[in-house]
């Protein structure tokens, strides 16, 4: 009985000590994981950035402006303003 | 045996620490610094993504001088200085350049050359170029090398907008993999906040445009505007010119970095009138109707002589006839009535003598003279404007508070609640508002007002102070107005340093002012008043 016993605890004791390696095998690769998951989450925060810098630069009015030129915009050089009895022009009957 | 114990007693101690320097990795985690938003939720100063070039001397697999001929180029930086950078003895791991583009980096890795690396960074951009460059001011490195604003809203706010850095240190296997079962700590960064201002992009652009037109059509040296809204004291826009580039502020003379509109001091001349009238106003010392009874000729103070900007006099003028006319005679009449101590008190009143509150970097706050010191001949200069020396700010802000029924606003770039106070009643500020009505439709600036349209406003010609005397070529010239008169969408101020086509601002700041306000009409909904 004591014999068994001492077979059972050296075997309980195998047990953990290959749950403990492969646990340390398997955080170990974990480690790895979370590295590249670190570099991803960089190249990801990089291509963020890069799409708000496009889009601020895209806003910029001294950008749309010059582009309105290429484009043929203008500004307005004379308003006229019309009272408000001129207002309407046109009647439908 | 002996061996063992050598290791493990005499310099275990000193091994142990050898071995966690090898395993334990820390880095800085850089905090990202805040934008600067306009009115409209668009960028006027944000984040650009920008890389640090860095060499890991082991890993080379060239030589410096191979490495330094294919980089520099690229780098647009000088062979020898690179070269020696990366030869430097006993250094491992060298920073080679900071902060440079996306572009750059894809270029050098091309190239791929063993031992260069990059690292991300960041680096500020200014969409809208050179536009409302002295407002933002830049971001440059302090004496530590670390990235820190300067000069206006990048200076003023620099700590809230640079947050907080972080730290982290984890331990680190051979392959350079974290070990989580390894000691880790970790101080999150504190991301800087963000600013949303007042600024209108559309506003600040025809300001920018109009202004440097102006400039070069009357051969000033230089000028400033600011458009504010009156009724909260927002700032709505503000150009200078010349101006610089705050992407490539090192490339720009350090004089263009201060903002003149609240930096440089000057004496205001005829548009300090307003003030002045206000003072009197609203002291009950004089009434709009009220006759100059020394408006014959020439006014002797001391032993001065005084004379109108024209020589032209007008006996028994009203007191809105001696605004309509900028009379410098009729001025001195008001002084006398007002006296020195109440016009002081005014002055005080209206902001002068302090600062305006605004929250940009750099402001200059020049000082009033201390009442018991002022004469009659202070008391005579001052009431049309000479012997005071003021900034833009003031004067916009001080001329805010008529517009605005009495109320002095706070100058504020950024958004807040606006802070008024009352300092002459709102009976006041109607008889002055009406008196500017006046001298912009019939004063010596009447030639260029936009018909039709309610503008309140008054032109000022200074003369320049130098070495204890005055310039007797070169003049200021400004103007001030608000439109609509007794609703007001918005106030401006126009200075122009040294107008060469004329020296006086009838000539030169008036029609600048009525060429922006053209424009700023139908943007602000401003209708004819017939």
């Amino acid at each position: 009985m004591k014999k068994f016993k001492n077979y059972l605890l050296i075997f309980v004791l195998a047990v953990i000590a290959a749950a403990n390696i492969f646990y340390l095998i398997g955080i170990s690769a974990y480690g790895a994981e979370m590295s590249e998951l670190e570099n991803e989450e960089t190249a990801i925060s990089g291509q963020i950035q890069n799409y708000k810098e496009q889009i601020m630069n895209k806003s910029s009015l001294v950008e749309i402006g010059k582009k309105a030129e290429e484009l043929g915009f203008g500004k307005p050089q004379n308003v006229i303003y019309v009272a408000g009895e001129s207002a309407v022009v046109a009647k439908l009957p | 045996m002996l061996k063992l114990f050598i290791w493990q007693v005499v310099t275990g101690g000193n091994l142990a620490k050898e071995a966690k320097n090898q395993y334990r990795s820390g880095k800085v985690i850089s905090a990202p610094r805040g934008n600067i938003y306009a009115a409209d939720g668009s960028i006027l100063a944000g984040r650009k993504e920008a890389w640090l070039l860095y060499a890991s001397v082991p890993d080379f697999k060239e030589g410096p001088p191979e490495i330094a001929k294919k980089i520099s180029p690229i780098l647009e930086a000088d062979y020898e200085i690179l070269k020696d950078t990366l030869a430097v003895k006993g250094a491992v791991w060298i920073p080679v350049t900071h902060k440079i583009s996306s572009e750059v980096k894809n270029n050098i890795e091309a190239l791929d050359i063993a031992g260069l690396g990059f690292e991300p960074e960041e680096d500020r951009a200014y969409p809208e170029a050179s536009a409302a460059a002295q407002l933002l001011g830049f971001v440059g490195k302090n004496a530590e090398g670390e990235d820190t604003g300067y000069f206006g809203l990048e200076g003023y706010y620099n700590l809230p907008l640079s947050g907080r850095r972080g730290y982290s240190s984890t331990d680190k296997d051979a392959k350079g993999n974290p070990i989580l079962l390894g000691d880790f700590q970790e101080v999150s960064a504190l991301g800087g906040v963000d600013l949303m201002t007042n600024i209108d992009k559309t506003v600040q652009l025809i300001l920018e445009k109009r202004l440097k037109e102006g400039i070069e059509k009357y051969g000033a040296k230089g000028g400033s505007s600011m458009v504010a809204d009156p009724t909260t004291g927002a700032i709505l826009a503000m150009a200078s010119y010349p101006s610089f580039d705050p992407a490539q502020y090192r490339e720009y003379n350090d004089s263009l970095f201060k903002n003149p509109a609240i930096s440089d001091t000057f004496e205001p001349g005829s548009v300090f009138k307003v003030v002045v009238m206000s003072a009197a106003l609203d002291a009950g010392a004089v009434e709009p109707e009220t006759i100059c009874d020394i408006c014959t000729g020439p006014f002797r103070v001391d032993k001065y002589s005084i004379a109108t900007w024209n020589n032209k006099y007008h006996p028994d003028s009203t007191m809105t006839e001696v605004i309509v006319n900028s009379d410098n005679v009729g001025m001195i009449f008001v002084g006398q009535k007002l006296g020195a101590d109440k016009l002081y008190d005014y002055l005080k009143k209206f902001g002068f003598g302090d600062s305006t509150g605004i929250d940009l970097q750099g402001e200059a706050v020049p000082a009033l003279r201390p009442k018991s010191s002022w004469n009659i001949v202070d008391l005579a200069t001052a009431s049309f404007g000479q012997g005071v020396a003021i900034t833009g700010a003031q004067l916009i802000r001080a001329v805010s508070a008529i517009a605005n029924g009495g109320k002095l606003p706070r100058l504020e770039v950024v958004k807040g609640k606006p802070k008024l106070e009352q300092i002459i009643s709102p009976q006041t500020a109607a008889k002055m508002t009406a008196m500017m009505v006046e001298a912009a439709k019939n004063g010596e600036a009447k030639w260029t007002n936009t018909r039709g349209f309610s503008v309140a406003g008054k032109t000022g010609t200074a003369q320049i102070p130098i070495a204890g005397h005055y310039d007797t070529q070169n003049t200021m010239a400004s103007f001030i107005g608000f439109s609509p008169a007794n609703n007001p969408k918005f106030i401006m101020l126009i200075t122009l340093n040294t107008p060469q086509s004329s020296p006086w601002a009838s000539e030169t700041a008036a029609p600048l002012w009525y060429s922006i306000a053209k424009d700023l009409f139908p943007y602000f909904n401003i209708q004819p008043e017939n």
